[in-house]
This record gives structure tokens, sequence and C-alpha cells, in this order.
């Protein structure tokens, strides 16, 4: 049995639907993340487990119990919110032991567990101030203190970092991982950024329009992406996406042609398309990653016209259009200089390269 | 350029002729308050006089006054005291929770707004007399809940729901129960508007005159009745009269300076933003 | 699915927005509702306490039909309406003039000063303005007729005539409230975005076009409520007439409030000032639907 189940979760709001039938099971100890699109219904999904938000139907389990019914504070979950929701009245230590202080816990207990958490986040310095004299990142680590000084079962993040600045979110998404690996507890958290999902999580959930489109590890969504959408949503720069024609195909392979491909080339289908999947003639999208591309390079050539370069320094970002006047981008190693019109030749591995039918799914 | 200068000159006039015009009875007032009874009635007034204490010398030596000023301040804060505890917790539920009839309540609760005190005075009038509570301090403390009430309500309610709900969805995970959640976060979180509403409320039963003039007889008359009780006999002690003016509209002009952002709010109860 | 067990949300019991609410509600019933409930008995009796030997009986509708059919309750009414249309157009027109002086850019401290000072006459205890206006107004020693005098015009017994104590009420009204309207003009104002202001500002050198087709349509909200807040305080307004003239000379002065406050409490007949108090909280209560109407928004 998974330590957190949710179970055929539907949720509506009157008439408008927000969530449409979602399963996601995680084992103790996970570090899991539901990322996807604003409105996706992330957000509501974890304040339905932290029980913030009513089900409408379906079944919420936290270590093998039904707590669909149960009030948030039995729960034994933590929540961290976006806003981080510190009370702007209290000192930090009192923010920290409000919980503690509310389920009763004597007054030397609460301070050696304030004491703990506060060593844990380094901010034994900070106790006595208010949540208005810190720092956005100082003001993260409260609301992570408030969180594990309960010892929740469970702890649940609600976009913590969307308001950090660059550097600040990059270090902080570092404390996160560490203290999933120093804590050992589960963890559920909601993002927009997929970068935050591929660094954090060991299990990704990609919301879209309140249904899960794919459940899995990093790197099972990054090489095995089910359908367009996830192929676009993991990954930066976005997936190259053209659209190609069936010219042939037998059992486990198909050919694929298009106007900027030297030649047609041949791709291998996975194993759940070999028995059905398209046929000859019928318009395939062909999914290429902008790291895959090579330029000059590689045994499959496309041909492409070069538009403008964008430098980042060590790497650099081409972008070039093909034939049927779709964009491509490619990231090259180094630094490169283009003129406009140029004409590239750029080659990829027909493993890397991602096929979908015409529907988007995954083949 | 000559006419933008012509244009900032006038704009000057107009601005001290408001100020002068805004603040001349009351100046009027305090000066006539220092002026002897010679000087008072001098025709024309007198602008330039020398002043005298003894108006006030006569008013703190009156009995009648002083105990009306404690009366009055008795009233007052006790009222207000009373609608902030009734209205808060009131102000909470409107803010926080849905619930049938919710907008028609707080319709309810704002419309005694607008109720002619007269309109009330007369059923309290007997009420009063048949309880035995005519000329207490209660009766005028439960009655200026009245007018203080809807007040509190709407300024608490609005200031509530400026709260963040995430800090209560907070408190909900940590294990607050209601009461925890209305009493350690509301509470201190909406202590500006409470402190503002208690303002307005003060000031508003402290001018109050005439539940105060039915509902009273001599033992607890407030400020505003024994200022206007003077006002008989042949020669009338104005330099008295004044002084006592004076000491009634001091303490509510200083509340009304604190509060001046928020006058119109209170006196519209929001109507304009 | 609609099991009420597994409505786990919104965190509270049915019962809990009751307990926090029925402090208030239970207050204002009893000082709010039951007695106007008694007024509605009383009304519907014969309840003059200076002829209570007689008892207190029961008489229907008569005390309705005796207010409606008193040419002093209708007189009072309309003396009322007529007030109030004195006093409001000129402290709109004031009103707009001060908000506008306010809102003009530069001169920061005379215009922080006058604003502060704004408050002062709405503070200022109603019974006291009162006071104040029977010294400013007083024949022999008062101020009013010195500063008329200025400008050429004889003394005048303004207390002592009804054309002159009307007038004077109507001084201290204006003096006291065209503060209101101002600064409700003034927030008005204060919400028409700069950006706006400042393009009209270099497309019309107009004050008068500024104020009507751009500041305008800010100000009509504020408008209405005034208008409306102001009728209502109106036929409240009971504590400046009463120390001033105490409704005289004659009935000059004798509005809505002055005239039941007399029936039932220097008359004592507390049936008919009932009826009257009920006619007149109609009255409220109808403008306040309408106010609550046009202007609340919807608490959701």
């Amino acid at each position: 049995m998974s330590f957190l189940r949710l179970q055929g979760i539907q949720k509506r709001y009157g008439p408008v639907s927000v969530i449409n039938g979602v399963d996601i099971a995680a084992e103790a100890g996970e570090f899991v993340v539901f990322v996807g699109p604003s409105g996706c219904g992330k957000s509501t999904l974890l304040r339905m487990i932290a029980g913030l938000e009513e089900v409408t139907s379906g079944q919420v389990f936290i270590d093998g119990q039904d707590v669909t019914g149960t009030e948030p504070a039995k729960r034994q979950v933590s929540m961290v919110f976006q806003s981080y929701a510190l009370f702007p009245h209290m000192s930090v230590r009192d923010n920290i032991a409000f919980g503690l202080k509310m389920s009763k816990v004597p007054k030397s207990e609460i301070d050696r567990q304030v004491a703990e958490a506060a060593r844990i986040l380094q901010m034994e310095n900070l106790l006595d101030r208010r949540p208005r004299q810190l720092s956005g990142g100082q003001r993260q680590r409260v609301a992570i203190g408030r969180a594990i000084v309960r010892h929740p079962k469970l702890f649940l993040f609600d976009e913590p970092l969307s308001n950090l600045d660059a550097e600040l979110r990059s270090q902080m998404r570092v404390e996160i991982a560490r203290l999933h690996r120093d804590l050992g507890v589960t963890m559920v958290y909601v993002t927009h950024d997929q970068v935050e999902a591929m660094t954090l999580a060991d299990r990704i959930v990609v919301l879209r329009g309140g249904k899960v489109e794919q459940i899995g590890s990093p790197q099972t969504l990054y090489d095995r992406p089910v359908n367009t959408f996830v192929a676009g949503f993991i990954g930066s720069p976005k997936m190259n996406f053209v659209a190609a024609t069936l010219t042939g195909r037998d059992a486990r392979t198909v050919t694929v042609a298009h106007s900027s491909l030297a030649t047609p080339v041949r791709i291998a289908l996975r194993d759940d398309a070999q028995t059905k999947g398209p046929s000859v003639g019928d318009t395939v999208t062909l999914g290429l990653r902008p790291e895959h591309l090579v330029l000059g390079d590689g045994p499959n050539r496309m041909i492409l016209t070069a538009d403008i370069v964008e430098s980042l320094g060590g790497s650099t970002l081409i972008y070039g259009q093909t034939k049927a006047r779709e964009t491509m981008i490619l990231e090259a190693p180094g630094r490169r200089t283009l003129t406009k019109g140029e004409t590239l030749s750029v080659g990829f591995d027909a493993a890397q390269a991602y096929l979908f039918d015409a529907t988007g799914q995954a083949i | 350029m000559a006419s933008r200068s012509n244009g900032r000159i006038l704009h000057g006039f107009g601005l001290l002729a408001v100020f002068a015009v805004a603040i001349f009875p009351v100046y009027w007032m305090v000066s006539s308050s220092f002026k002897t009874q010679t000087d008072l009635l001098a025709s024309p007034p007198v602008w330039l006089f020398t002043p005298t204490l003894g108006n006030y010398a006569e008013v703190f030596a009156d009995q009648k006054v002083t105990s009306a000023v404690v009366n009055s301040l008795i009233v007052a804060v006790f009222s207000t005291a009373l609608a902030v505890v009734l209205g808060t917790p009131a102000a909470f539920a409107l803010a926080r929770y849905d619930f049938r009839g919710k907008s028609d309540l707080w319709f309810w609760f704002i419309s005694n707004r607008f109720i002619s005190p007269i309109a009330l005075a007369l059923p309290i009038y007997i009420l009063a007399q048949g309880l035995g509570l005519l000329d207490t301090h209660l009766v005028l403390i439960l009655v200026y809940i009245t007018f203080i009430l809807p007040i509190v309500v709407w300024i608490c309610t609005d200031q509530f729901r400026s709260i963040p709900k995430e800090l209560e969805e907070a408190a909900r995970l940590e294990g607050a129960s209601q009461f925890d959640i209305f009493w350690r976060i509301y509470l201190p979180l909406g202590l500006p508007g409470i402190a503002v509403s208690a303002i307005f409320g003060f000031i508003f039963s402290w001018n109050e005159l005439l539940y105060a003039l039915v509902l009273t007889r001599r033992d607890v008359q407030t400020a505003p009745v024994v200022a206007t009780s003077f006002m008989s006999g042949y020669e009338l002690p104005w330099g008295k009269i004044m002084a006592t003016g004076t000491v009634i509209v001091l303490p509510v002009t200083i509340f009304a300076l604190l509060v001046s952002r928020h006058m119109v709010r209170g006196l519209t109860m929001g109507a304009t933003k | 699915m609609s099991n009420p067990a597994r409505r786990t949300n919104p965190g509270y019991g049915r019962w809990t927005p009751f307990w926090f609410l029925a402090p208030a509600v239970v207050a204002l019933f009893l000082i709010g509702i039951y007695p106007t409930l008694f007024a509605l008995v009383t009304s519907l009796r014969q309840y003059n306490l200076t002829r209570s030997r007689d008892g207190f009986p029961f008489v229907g509708l008569a005390n309705y039909q005796a207010v409606l059919s008193d040419p002093t309750f209708w007189d009072t009414l309309a003396r009322t309406a007529r007030f109030f249309l004195v006093v409001m157009p000129v402290e709109i027109a004031l009103g707009l003039c001060v908000a506008l002086l306010l809102h003009r850019p530069g001169l920061n401290f005379l215009r922080a000063l006058a604003r502060v000072t704004l408050v002062i006459p709405l503070a200022t205890t109603y019974a006291v303005v009162g006071l104040l206006g029977r010294l400013v107004f007083n024949r022999d020693f008062g101020v009013a007729n010195s500063f008329i005098n200025l400008f050429g015009f004889p003394a005048l017994d303004w207390l002592g005539n009804s054309a002159g104590a009307f007038a004077a009420i109507c001084v201290m009204d204006v003096w006291q409230w065209t503060p209101f309207c101002a600064l409700i003009f003034l927030s008005g104002l204060s919400m028409v975005p700069v950006e706006i202001e400042e393009a009209a500002k270099l497309e019309t050198t107009s004050h008068w076009a500024l104020l009507t087709h751009v500041q305008l349509p800010y100000l009509l909200p504020g408008f209405t409520a005034m208008l409306i807040l102001r009728s209502a305080d109106v036929l409240k307004l009971f504590d400046v007439v009463f120390t001033m003239t105490r409704g005289g000379p004659g009935a000059a002065t004798e509005l809505i409030s002055i005239y039941i406050q007399r029936v039932g409490f220097r008359v004592f007949d507390l049936g008919t000032a009932s009826a009257q108090a009920l006619l007149l909280l109609v009255i409220t209560i109808l403008l306040a639907r309408l106010y609550i109407r046009f202007f609340y928004r919807e608490i959701e």
C-alpha cells in the first residue's frame, strides 16, 4: 500500500470542473512534484491533500488511513505557502511554536523543538525578529521551520520559491533537497517551473486541465514523454516539433520524411505502438530536442535557413527555419556567428528523435 | 506665465478661505471662552481683549459640569467597548464565513445607521421607565450601541477581509480552532481597523444629545445636555457656556484629527472608497 | 457524493457563524427591534402620560389617522424637505469648489492644512454647534451682524424672526456639512488616474472641460451617496436646531425630529408620537434600502 494515495479525485465548483478524476500514488520518503501550467489544478490538488479544499468525489489516503473527511489539523501534514503565510504580528519564535502551542505541548518541549528547528535551518539569530524584518529567503526558512517542528507525516509545498529572485531560488532549491535527504520525510511539491521539478523530484506528476498527463521519474518524462504536451513541457529550451509524413513502416520501425530532411529517417516505434499506430501516408509529429541537434554533424541531416542567434555565453541558441517555415531551435556549444539566410546542415541521431501521432500521443 | 502665477495666488486665497471658514466658529467659541461677560456682550464684538480664565474656573467649580463630563466619559467608553466586544466577532463571521442570509444580515446591521434616534427614543423611554432604567448610565450605554455597532461591524468587516486567507489556512493546518483564529490572528491583525471604529464610536456617543436629553433627568446628564441646559434664563452666562463647549469639543476634535484620513469612510460607512 | 460526513471543509461547523454573530444580533434585536415593536403597539393605543388615569385604551389606527390628517405633521415634513432643498445644493456646490481647490497640485502645506481643518466642523458636537449659532447670530453682540455690517447691511434679529431663524440654521448646517461633501468629492477626484488627467490637460486648458469630461464620472457615485446620506441625516437632524431655536420662533424651524420630540416629550402624547416615529422610520428604512441597493458592494 502506498504512503500517499489519491483515488478518483474530482473537484467541481458548481458547474465548473477543475479536477477530473486523478489517481496518484507515492511511496514513503518520496519527493513528489506536481507540475503543470497555471490553472491545471495542481494547487487545488495539493490543498485537497492538506484538507483545505473539499473533495467533490474520490478519496485521499495518508499512511494507509482514509483522511478524506478528516480535519486539516488532524492529518499530520505541514504546508509551506507561496506567500509563506507567516503571522506578521508574531516573532519568528512564536511563528514556529504556533502549532505546538495549539496542540498544548509543554513549554519546555516547545523551546527544545524550536531550538532544534532553528539549528537545522541555521536561523538561531533570527528567532526574536518579526517576519517583516526578514528577507525573502529568511521568511521562506521560517515557513519551513514552522512546518518541521510538528514532525508531520507529509510536507506540502505550494510554489514555495516563486516569490524569490533567481539566485535565491536555486539556493533554496538545494536547501529543500538537502532537507528532504536529511529528514527522509515524504514531500509533495507544487510548481510551474519544470527545472524545479526535474531537479527535486523522485517522481513528477504532469497535470493539464485537471487531469494527469503522465507520472514518472524525471528521466522517464524526459526520455519517454507520452505525448507532445509532456514532451514540450519537460526540457528547456522546448522540444522542436515539425510535421512529417510517414513513408514506410515495418514491425518495429517507421520511416518519416520532411521537406527539410535530406533523406527519410528510420525511427524505432515504442513497444505499445508496434501493433497499432499510424499507417503509411499519415502525418505525424517529429520531435527533436534542441540539445540533441548538432551543427554540421550526425547521421541524419536537416537543412535549415538561419534566422537569429542568441548567445548564452558558454553556448549558443540558433534559430532556424525549415522549408515548411517551422521554427527550430538548436543549442550549440561555444560561440557561433551566423548571417541571416545562411543555410545550415543540422544532424541528429534517430534514437533521440520522438514521434507522435496526429492526436499528439507518442508512438 | 502671468496667468499662471495669478492662478497660484487665487488658489492660495481659496485655501486660506477654506481654512478660515472651517475654523472660525470654533475659534470664536474658544476665544469667547476667554472673554469676560462685558467683552462678550460688547457690540460690535471685540476681537482683541484681555483673556481671562474666569470662565474655566467657574466651569470646573460647577459640579454639574464636571460630573456631566465624567458621565459622558463613562457612557462613551463603555458603549464603545461593548460595541467592539459584540461587533468584532460578528465582523469576523461576516468577513470569513458563508451562510444563508449573510447579505441580509449585513444590510440589517448597516441600516441601523439610518434609523432616526427620535423613532427609537420614544419606545425606549417607555421601556426604560417600566424597567426603572431611566436616568442610568446603563440605558444610555445600551442605546448608543445601536449606532456604534454598525460602524464597528462595517469597518472591521472591511479590515478583516483584507487579511490574507493563507494566514487562516496556515493556522488551521497547525491545529488552531475557529476561536483561536479569531483571537490570535484576526483580532491582533485587525487592530488598526478596530481602533478607528472605536474612535468613531467614541466621537458619536460623546456628541449624542437626543437620547441623553430624553433618557436622563438629573444623575447621569451628559455634557451636551448640561451645556444645553445653561440656555435658559434672562441673561445667559455666555462665557461659561462657551468654556463648557470648548471642554466638550476639545477631546473629540483631537480624536477626529487622529482619524482624519478615515473620516469620510466612517461617516458614509464605506459608500465611497 | 453529498455525504455530509465527508464534507471536510470549509473548516468550520454549521453553527460556528451563529456563535460569532449571536451576541451582536441579540443585542441589536433587544435594543433596536424590540422597542420598535413596542412602539408599534403603543401607536395603536391612546397613550398620553398626562392623562394616564384614563388608562391606555386600544384605539386601532386612530393615531395614524390623526397624524396623517394633522396639517402640522405635513407642515414639518414640508419644512424639512425645504431645509434639505436649501442646504443640499449649497453644500454640493461649495463642497465641489473646496474639493477642486484641495485637489489642485501645488501649495502642499496650505492644502494639507485646509484638508485637516475640514475635519473639525464634522466632529464638533452638534449641540455645541447650536450653542455657537445662538452666539454668532445674536442680535446685539453676534458676529454675524458685524459681518453683514461690513457690507453695509443693517443688523438683523436673526433668531427673532422666521426667515432669519431658518436662514441661521441653514448657515450652521452648511458650515458643518460642506466639509463632508468636499471630502467625498475629493476622494472621488483622487480616484481619477493621474495619467488620464494629465493626458486631458495636454488637450485642453479649460478647467470646465476637464471637470465635465474627465472628472465627473468619478464624482457621480459619491454624489448620489451624499444625496441619500444627507437626506437621512436631515430627517434625523435634531441637536443643532434644538439648541439653537427649539423649533422657533413659532414653528419656523420645527423640523420633523423636533416636532416628534415635542409631541412625545413636551406634550407626552406617546401614542401619537409613536405613530409619527414609525412613519418616520418607514421613510428612513425606504431610504436606507435605496441607499444600500445603490451603493454597497455586495458582501459576497
